[in-house]
């Protein structure tokens, strides 16, 4: 009988949940009905297109910073924004934003042009580069404004104000005006504003750009959180954090997109295994037991930091299995490891493709005048290290 | 092909750019010229007004269409608030009233729309020139901005010259005692719809000249010059030919002063012509900003 009671009560439990989730979301819809906010689109499919950018051309006058770009994002993708500066990041960002129009090309944001400010309102939402505050309005009442024209009556705008506040790490700065922020506190209320309401896509433009670690880390956690609900595009220069939050990440460079993947794909995740050997340098046969073994296509050494690349054929077995072959390899030399990485690192890619000078790609390995040659000449992307120096002392 | 504004939204800005006005750089000049430029004249028309409200001015003893004297002539034909009006309209001004009153009203054209420009350059200059518009852009549109940002320009300005208006008002209905009230009431009314006609344009105008130049600085120099020199060299052209007043419509500089005729229907057109002007430059001003980079 107990038991019956326990789960009867249990039953109205989830009821009661369920039917305030239902009326939250009813409150939601009627808010963004009263606002002029079009209806999302359920359910959100993988593989439909969020952002959609064809042969797009910008100029600045004569200067040409677009030159036939080409972008699709996928609804729920978590895109990385790279390129060197001027490439064409913050132009093509402040183009699909609907700030800037472009010459030729064109732009859908979720099926609508980025100047159809009816049929977007809310479901696009930009943290732009340059732009700042507007002046004399603290920063808590600014987040009031934006939230209601996003449809949230004063009360709501106010609590919805205070809680992306908080999501930023402003929650004891309300009262502050821009004019007494620092940089980085200005960042977050810019961020702080793209969180409002229930964007579909957002648009970051260097978001952890002058934060400092803490904050970039929440930033970052918060970006993470967000994977696989929303489609969020961040542009940075920090590649490591691009690595980390990101699903795809695509190259820009000279104005085109020069290589666009998922970032498994991207790093060559399934293609190449970084180890860092430590307390000691192998010797060569160390390397060619390694480059002989099954699936590996060669290997190559930086003796100054210890890292050695195998790169892998595409009929390799799992990456795993070579790990624990060169992890057992390793201890039977008695020497120790730093880190394993599956795959290059995203900045190494970035080097490569963007021509980048001044990083070195890693030497091959060999005797005085035996194996050599095994690291791309020229390294990668730039003058670098010429490709086997002369191998190492057995 | 209508242009579909979400009303909400615009009233969401115009609230908001409203409470802050006061606040701004623009919102604290106006006030400050406004209240000493508009308060000043108000205080010595109301000194005057026990020296005016007796007999009526020996102009009025004269039949109509009689000469004025060569001093008075000289005077309405040198400076500017009196030589636009006709000696028609000054005769209805000086004889229906305290001629302090209507001196008072002619100053006040003269002067308010030239004010209004200190007080609206800013606009969505502002939002241009820190880029802040890039934040409100995907929240709303273009025209919601443009036009909630001209609303709330011209409600700071009713405000302000409505609260003036009433202080006005009042001290000649305290001092000139001898004057109907109906008198005072009709022709303070007047005043203040003359001078809300008169600077509803001057405030499209800056509308237009911030969406144009997108820097507050600019459209202030832009603006400011602009009418000065329409004024000036209109001015002078006048005096060569009859037909350079039609330099003068450029501007809503001339159109002003039919405020100040006694017939309706020179009010009313006056009006008529002051709402063809804002909605011109509005549209003129929406043109460039809905095209624009922001």
């Amino acid at each position: 009988m107990t038991d019956d009671l326990k789960q009867a009560e249990e039953e109205l439990r989830q009821a009661q949940e369920k039917l305030a989730e239902a009326k939250k979301k009813a409150q939601e819809a009627e808010r963004k009905a009263k606002a002029g906010v079009k209806p999302k689109p359920k359910p959100k499919k993988k593989g439909k297109l969020a952002i959609d950018v064809k042969k797009l051309h910008f100029s600045y006058g004569n200067l040409e910073i677009l030159k036939g770009f080409d972008l699709r994002v996928t609804v729920g993708e978590t895109l990385g924004f790279v390129g060197p500066n001027g490439a064409g990041k913050t132009t093509s960002f402040s183009v699909i934003a609907g700030f800037l129009k472009p010459n030729a090309g064109e732009v859908q944001v979720l099926g609508y042009s980025p100047w159809d400010t009816g049929n977007l309102k809310g479901k696009l939402s930009v943290l732009p580069q340059d732009a700042q505050l507007i002046a004399n309005v603290g920063i808590h009442g600014q987040l009031v404004f934006f939230a209601e024209l996003l449809g949230y009556t004063d009360k709501e705008a106010d609590e919805e104000a205070t809680r992306v506040l908080e999501l930023v790490g402003l929650a004891d700065h309300v009262k502050k005006f821009p004019g007494h922020l620092s940089h980085g506190m200005a960042k977050r209320t810019g961020l702080a504003q793209a969180f409002i309401g229930d964007p579909e896509v957002v648009l970051l433009d260097e978001p952890t750009a002058g934060l400092d670690p803490f904050a970039a880390k929440q930033i970052r956690d918060l970006i993470a959180s967000m994977r696989g609900e929303r489609t969020v595009v961040v542009s940075s220069h920090n590649l490591a954090e691009i690595q980390d939050i990101c699903t795809d990440v695509a190259l820009i460079h000279q104005g085109q997109i020069i290589k666009h993947g998922d970032i498994d794909t991207f790093t060559e995740k399934d293609n190449q295994l970084r180890v860092q050997i430590r307390g000691g340098v192998p010797p060569v046969t160390f390397f060619q037991g390694i480059e002989t073994s099954v699936g590996v296509r060669d290997v190559q050494y930086e003796p100054h930091l210890g890292w050695m690349t195998v790169n892998l054929l595409p009929d390799a077995p799992p990456a795993d299995e070579v790990i624990k072959m060169i992890v057992g390899k390793v201890f039977e030399l008695g020497l120790s490891l730093g880190e394993i990485q599956r795959g290059t690192s995203l900045e190494d890619v970035f080097m490569q493709l963007t021509g980048h000078p001044g990083q070195a790609g890693p030497a091959g390995y060999g005797p005085p005048g035996g194996y050599g040659g095994h690291g791309p000449p020229g390294g990668y992307g730039g003058p670098g290290f010429p490709g086997g120096p002369g191998g190492l002392p057995r | 092909m209508g242009v579909p504004v979400n009303l909400k939204d615009t009233l969401i800005v115009t609230r908001f750019d409203y409470r802050n006005l006061v606040r701004s750089a623009p919102g604290v000049i106006f006030l400050v010229v406004y209240l000493f430029v508009v308060v000043q004249l108000g205080a010595i028309s109301i000194d005057l007004i026990p020296f005016s409200a007796g007999e009526p001015s020996p102009m009025c003893k004269l039949p109509e269409g009689a000469a004025p004297t060569k001093v008075k002539d000289k005077i309405q034909r040198s400076l500017p608030p009196f030589s636009n009006v006709s000696p028609e309209a000054w005769r209805f001004l000086e004889c229906e009233r305290p001629v302090v009153m209507s001196v008072f009203f002619l100053i006040a054209l003269f002067v308010v729309p030239f004010l209004v420009l200190l007080l609206s350059f800013n606009q969505v200059a502002g939002y241009l020139h820190r880029k802040s518009i890039r934040y409100i852009l995907p929240k709303t549109g273009r025209l919601e901005l443009y036009l909630g940002l001209f609303l709330s320009n011209l409600k700071f300005f009713t405000v302000v010259s409505g609260a003036v208006t009433v202080a006005v008002t009042l001290g000649w209905l305290i001092v000139g005692r001898d004057i109907a009230f109906g008198t005072v009431m009709i022709f303070s009314a007047r005043i203040f719809i003359a001078l809300w006609l008169s600077a509803v344009p001057l405030i499209a105008f800056m509308s237009m000249m911030a969406a144009m130049v997108g820097k507050p600085t600019g459209t202030f120099f832009l603006g400011v010059g602009f009418y000065l020199a329409v004024d000036i060299i209109g001015g002078l052209m006048t005096r060569q030919t009859e037909y350079a007043k039609v330099f003068f419509y450029v501007l809503p500089l001339e159109v002003k002063y039919w405020f100040a005729y006694p017939s309706l229907g020179h009010f009313l057109g006056a009006a008529v012509l002051m709402v063809c002007y804002t909605a011109a430059y509005l549209a003129i001003g929406w043109a460039f900003l809905r095209r624009r980079n922001v």
